[in-house]
């Protein structure tokens, strides 16, 4: 089963990021979350998706929201709402968050 | 019950206030629950390795700890060690580096991943 | 299913509690169980009940309190981590001398024990950092 990597910090702490990117397999899921989301703004996931192309990208749609960057995501990465959050962590095994 | 594969991943570097500490006590608690535990020092978590000689905060002297319970592997990623210099022999403990694949192919096996 | 969750970080400087409520809240409702809600590090905050919110700011913790109460979910709390941040059940307040316990009954102290139980138990074991 793949696994599921969360971040939920921006470029803040960036190694977060970094750490999940070399710990990440092909065919996983990274799902940004909180300020995490901010790495999904389309010239910043530029700078990563090179790094990223094997691995499938979500944000969590409320957050993109109360931030007010809607607009700005980038189109290789997938809006989805904590419902669906619950549905990935189900569907994949182990579930890795990145501090 | 099959015993569960737990990591640890420590990330930061250790001088946070109890943080470290705190992890440390996890791994602790989590090697004799009798399950597979491991640790993996990625990024700047690999200085909770190097030990000052000091007597009070050092994480490091609680780590060498580790070896008399039942963790079944210490690793650091290599990378991260190289990038400041550090060699494996030069840490507080026996640790096994390991490649990007390495990392990735532990993390993958994994049935709990707990961060710092 | 049935979930495990860690909260590592409070409510007045890091988002983790929040996040956690939602995932937690949306797992209840798809019809998976919450086995423990394990606050840990700064997150053990959350579980005191001297904080005071100020009018027209979410109240995580008071939501957290009520989600738990509603649907039967046990809210942990490590008693080290606890200690350490001024977060004391009245065993502790009596035992340390201090003024005020100031836990709120609705979430159990417990050892660090009941974290690694909680991950090894559960089908997933799901962590919001600080």
């Amino acid at each position: 089963m793949a696994a599921l990597h969360i971040v939920n910090s921006s470029s803040e702490r960036r190694t977060a990021l970094d750490n999940c990117l070399r710990a990440a397999s092909r065919g996983d899921t990274v799902l940004l979350i909180g300020n995490g989301v901010y790495w999904a703004v389309a010239p910043m996931f530029a700078g990563i998706a090179k790094r990223a192309s094997d691995t499938v990208w979500c944000v969590l749609a409320t957050d993109v929201k109360s931030r007010g960057i809607g607009t700005l995501l980038s189109t290789q990465v997938q809006q989805i709402d904590d419902g669906a959050f619950v549905d990935l962590v189900a569907s994949h095994h182990p579930v890795v968050s990145w501090s | 019950m099959t015993p569960r594969r737990i990591l640890f991943v420590i990330s930061h570097a250790p001088q946070r206030g109890a943080l470290a500490l705190e992890m440390l006590d996890e791994l602790l608690v989590g090697a004799v629950f009798e399950q597979e535990v491991s640790a993996l020092f990625i990024d700047e978590g690999v200085f909770q390795l190097v030990d000052s000689g000091d007597t009070q905060g050092n994480v490091a002297r609680g780590y060498r700890a580790l070896p008399t319970y039942d963790v079944s592997e210490v690793f650091v990623d290599a990378d991260s060690l190289k990038k400041r210099g550090l060699a494996v022999d030069s840490l507080a403990i026996p640790v096994r580096a390991l490649t990007r694949g390495g990392v990735r192919k532990l993390v993958a096996g994994q049935d709990v991943v707990v961060p710092d | 299913m049935n979930f495990a969750i860690a909260i590592h970080g409070d409510a007045a400087t890091s988002e983790s509690p929040r996040l956690a409520l939602r995932f937690a809240r949306a797992a209840i409702a798809k019809g998976h169980r919450i086995h423990r809600v394990f606050f840990y590090h700064a997150g053990v905050s959350v579980a005191n009940s001297l904080v005071v919110q100020p009018q027209g700011e979410a109240d995580t913790a008071a939501e957290w309190a009520a989600f738990a109460k509603e649907h039967g979910v046990e809210l942990a709390v490590c008693v080290a981590a606890a200690l350490r941040r001024g977060v004391l059940g009245q065993d502790d307040a009596t035992r340390y001398e201090r003024a005020v316990a100031n836990v709120n009954p609705v979430f159990q102290i417990v050892g660090l024990g009941q974290m690694i139980e909680a991950a090894i138990s559960a089908d997933r074991f799901v962590t919001f950092c600080a």
